[in-house]
């Protein structure tokens, strides 16, 4: 009986343990190299219908290089057997990839910008979405889909009217009067057959002078201590929101003063007009 | 009964069980590693095939988009195929081509196809490891009448492994079309 009370093996339960942690870990490790298998055949199966797609946008943009009117709405699928690319049925296959492009018109809102519904479809935009899907053997069902916008570059249809391209700024004849503190000759010409009203000016200069009046033809379009805002003298980068000056139509006006409380030679200028429609222009010379 | 009191020892049956179980942990063990080992030098293979073309593919898509034309040298529709393009304000040419090298892997030597990248008189570049045989590369044009020139481009790429050891093999085939940009 000596025998057996010197024995001190494990225990049932330190064996489970044991054996439990054992494999516990093991099947961490295994799990891990098999994860890390799989994960490469997804990043195989994922480059392949990359690719795929990259040639699906490729081809619709080849088709709308043809010809624009070749985008037409639908689903469709691409075919390159007579040397070039069409659409062809609503789907095209390469091993187990299934390729399908759908082109939709587009519609812009009130302000031009893509609106899902209630817009204007613009006959110059087309939404093209190519979606890839597969089930190779990595993956289950996967499927890699893209969208872009493709539009009629070559003659576009125009959207709003826009007040900055009507706008030209002469600069050529800027130099300084007034004993150096007021730049005069900047020409602002109206190209269209519209109104343009300057809305707000913005001039920029290096060094720290400060202006004091902005005088457009015979008029004070902003003073230090008119009634427009801001009040006062300003530094450089002020907005300022003048008196509203209206250009007639192929009328040219200048820009007579920008008076300075400095002189302002050798100084590089930046002028911006932002027109009543909140679209600007600027334009830059050193005098 | 003097004797077996003072035994301290194991039994033959306990030593047989106890370099059983040994035997079969170490046995479970090395497995694993072996694996492992295995496992991780294939993923190496494969992310050698992918990443690579993933990368070449980039300088694919950069260089034709930005040529000017497609030069006449450019060898379509046959295997292996050269592409050759007219790059802005370079006097030479851009080209991707290929070449053979013999290579050594595992002890056996190989033949195999490399993709190189040629920017006018500079050296060439290898766009393929010497793990990598190009086996496929075609160029097809696609260009409808007189539109900026349509690539259709085919890749097989296989990883080199002359001992026919199935754990180290590795293919990929793809396609893509890329346009000049002008």
């Amino acid at each position: 009986m000596k025998i057996y009370k010197c024995k001190k093996g494990a225990s049932i339960i330190e064996v489970i343990v044991a054996v439990g942690i054992f494999a516990f870990i093991s099947t961490g490790i295994v799990g891990l190299y098999l994860s890390g298998y799989s994960s490469s055949l997804r990043d195989k199966e994922k480059f392949i219908a990359d690719m795929y797609l990259m040639e699906g946008f490729e081809a619709v943009k080849s088709i709308k290089d043809y010809g624009y009117a070749g985008l037409t709405d639908g689903t469709h699928g691409l075919s390159d057997s007579s040397g070039y690319w069409q659409f062809s049925g609503s789907s095209d296959t390469y091993g187990e990839l299934t390729r399908s492009v759908e082109v939709e018109s587009v519609q812009r809102g009130t302000d031009c910008a893509i609106v899902s519904s209630g817009g204007e479809v613009d006959d110059s935009s087309k939404k093209v979405t190519v979606t890839v899907s597969w089930n190779l053997e990595a993956s289950q069902d996967l499927e890699y889909s893209d969208t872009a916008y493709f539009h009629n570059w070559r003659s576009p249809e125009s959207c709003g009217e826009v007040e900055n391209t009507s706008l030209a700024i002469d600069v050529s004849g800027v130099g300084l009067t007034g004993g150096s503190k007021k730049v005069e000759g900047i020409v602002l010409t109206n190209s269209s057959e519209s109104d343009l009203v300057i809305d707000k000016i913005t001039v920029t200069w290096s060094g720290s002078a400060l202006i004091q009046k902005v005088k457009i033809e015979n008029e004070n379009f902003w003073r230090k201590n008119g009634t427009a805002s801001p009040s006062g003298e300003q530094s450089s980068g002020t907005e300022l929101d003048g008196v509203d000056y209206t250009i007639l139509p192929s009328e040219s006006v200048e820009v007579k003063e920008l008076e300075f409380d400095e002189k302002m030679q050798g100084v590089n200028f930046t002028v911006r007009f932002t027109m009543s429609d909140g679209s600007y222009k600027g334009v830059s010379f050193s005098t | 009964m003097n004797i077996l009191n003072r035994k301290k020892g194991f039994t033959l049956v306990e030593l047989i069980i106890y370099v059983g179980v040994a035997a079969g942990v170490m046995v479970i063990i090395v497995t694993i590693s072996l694996n492992v080992i295995v496992s991780n030098r294939s993923l190496q293979v494969r992310q050698e095939v992918y990443a690579g073309s993933r990368a070449f593919m980039e300088q694919f898509q950069q260089y034709i988009r930005a040529s000017d034309n497609v030069g006449g040298s450019t060898v379509f529709d046959s295997n292996p195929g050269k592409l050759v393009l007219d790059y802005p304000n370079l006097a030479q040419d851009v080209v991707f081509d290929t070449y053979t090298k013999t290579v050594d892997v595992g002890g056996k030597s190989a033949d195999i196809t490399k993709l190189r990248f040629t920017y006018g008189n500079e050296d060439s570049v290898d766009l393929t490891t010497d793990r990598v045989d190009l086996t496929n590369f075609v160029i097809t044009d696609l260009t409808r009448a007189s539109e900026a020139d349509n690539l259709l481009l085919e890749f097989t790429l296989e990883a080199v492994n002359p001992t026919g050891d199935v754990n180290y093999d590795a293919d990929l085939s793809f396609r893509t079309a890329i346009s000049i940009r002008r």
